[in-house]
């Protein structure tokens, strides 16, 4: 979808501000929502592309403004709401608790089945989304390829930046499952990703900084079109 | 000529839509919904935190790149190959499944962004820092990333060919920076000390061996 997280090459969002010895979180609270989202997809409410895509969906003033947690708050409640873990009516109810000081936070009571295990197994064992290929890669290291003027409303990773430029493939990862897919309820689809290479003086024309500089993408054979 | 006006925007790490206080209640609330619920304890959420926080980190990657520069068969190996080279150190995992290493030299400099979301290599380096998420690197590494650089305090000459990897799908990358001169006495331990994150994000170089005494 073309929405405000396709941010590559958009104007007016200032300088970059690094904050030295930046602490993993700043909030014990966007600690917790991290592990929160990570423990919902392993106990399968739903895919990480569904999390990507529900936050791309949020309003686009929300997204561009809001802290990155609270984006994953956002996503992440949506999804457990629409998948029925929980109700809207439950979460509203509970956040007006909390907000009156009615409400504590809860104690462990040891009735835990274990999945803090199974989430730092997971951490270090990871979750490959590489597959067997099916059939051949159509494209070849080498090959001159133009990214298609993909325009749809759903999930996918092109990102708008490269859409009809032409580049040059310079590797072949793999096949990996189908994001654009699995954010929608659908299958693996495994399907090649080729690296992608596109020049600056392709991207950017005159406003490009240095115009033999080069940006790297990967790119599902999906979107590409041989040039 | 960058197209900012460097007094906007200068608000530092934190931003909201909504105050942070209500933020963090609604966190709380659904915390405390899934633990009724039996979806999670706060345990288990206190031990992915305690894992994130203690083993997960830049240091791992730091490891790597210092034994790329030591070891000349284990750069070779972690250039053809970074997911079973990272995996000799134990660093594969989640989000960290499929690596490529790519190795900045005194022509060629690399730098790493995600445009689209936050993608990163969490068991090498943890947790990507906020400049990494926010609107700013996500929209400029690509378009002028010179420019961005500059915001880092790194100036690259005119020869120097910059490469930028845009993590658009699931392969995670790890620039290998330069190893610094005067480093040659060093062993693999002190010289990881002056690896940092931004290094292998190809934002800063590797520290010089004065600076970390």
């Amino acid at each position: 979808m073309n929405g405000p997280h396709d941010l590559g090459g958009r104007h007016g969002f200032g300088t970059v501000t690094p904050e030295p010895g930046e602490p993993p979180w700043h909030h014990d609270w966007e600690s917790r929502m991290h592990v929160m989202a990570l423990a919902s997809q392993v106990r399968g409410f739903f895919v990480l592309d569904e999390q990507r895509h529900a936050c791309e969906k949020l309003p686009p003033a929300m997204y561009i403004h809001c802290n990155y947690y609270e984006r994953w708050f956002a996503a992440v409640a949506g999804l457990l709401v629409s998948k029925g873990v929980i109700t809207q009516d439950q979460l509203d109810a509970r956040v007006a608790q909390f907000l009156a000081g009615e409400a504590k936070a809860p104690v462990d009571d040891g009735s835990g089945d274990g999945l803090g295990d199974t989430l730092v197994s997971i951490i270090h064992s990871g979750a490959t989304a590489m597959r067997d290929p099916v059939g051949e890669p159509v494209l070849a290291v080498g090959d001159a390829v133009v990214a298609k003027n993909l325009q749809v409303p759903t999930h996918h990773r092109l990102p708008s930046y490269v859409k009809g430029k032409a580049g040059v493939v310079t590797a072949i990862p793999g096949a990996f499952t189908l994001n654009d897919s699995l954010a929608h309820g659908g299958g693996e689809d495994p399907t090649y990703v080729y690296t992608v290479a596109f020049s600056a003086g392709d991207l950017w024309g005159e406003a490009a900084e240095s115009p033999a500089d080069t940006v790297y993408l990967d790119l599902f054979e999906t979107y590409l079109t041989p040039a | 000529m960058p197209a900012q006006d460097p007094d906007e925007h200068r608000h530092g790490t934190e931003h909201h839509w909504n105050p942070p206080e209500e933020t963090e209640a609604k966190v709380r609330a659904l915390e405390s919904l899934l633990v009724e619920a039996g979806v999670l304890t706060p345990a288990d959420i206190d031990q992915m935190v305690d894992e994130f926080e203690t083993n997960l980190g830049p240091m791992n990657g730091a490891k790597v790149v210092a034994k790329a520069w030591v070891d000349p068969a284990y750069r070779e190996r972690l250039l053809a190959d970074a997911s079973t080279a990272i995996e000799e150190l134990g660093f594969r995992g989640l989000q960290t499944e499929v690596v490529v290493a790519v190795e900045n030299s005194p022509t060629v400099h690399h730098m790493v962004v995600c445009t689209l979301c936050s993608c990163y290599p969490w068991t090498l380096l943890g947790i990507p820092p906020t400049w990494f998420k926010d609107n700013a690197y996500r929209s400029r590494s690509v378009l002028e990333p010179r420019s961005v650089l500059a915001d880092f305090g790194v100036t690259l000459g005119p020869d120097v060919e910059v490469k930028v990897w845009d993590t658009s799908a699931e392969v995670r990358y790890l620039v290998i920076p330069q190893r610094p001169a005067g480093t040659e006495q060093m062993a693999e331990a002190e010289l990881a000390d002056l690896v940092t994150r931004d290094s292998m994000l190809g934002v800063g170089f590797a520290l010089a061996p004065e600076a970390v005494g």
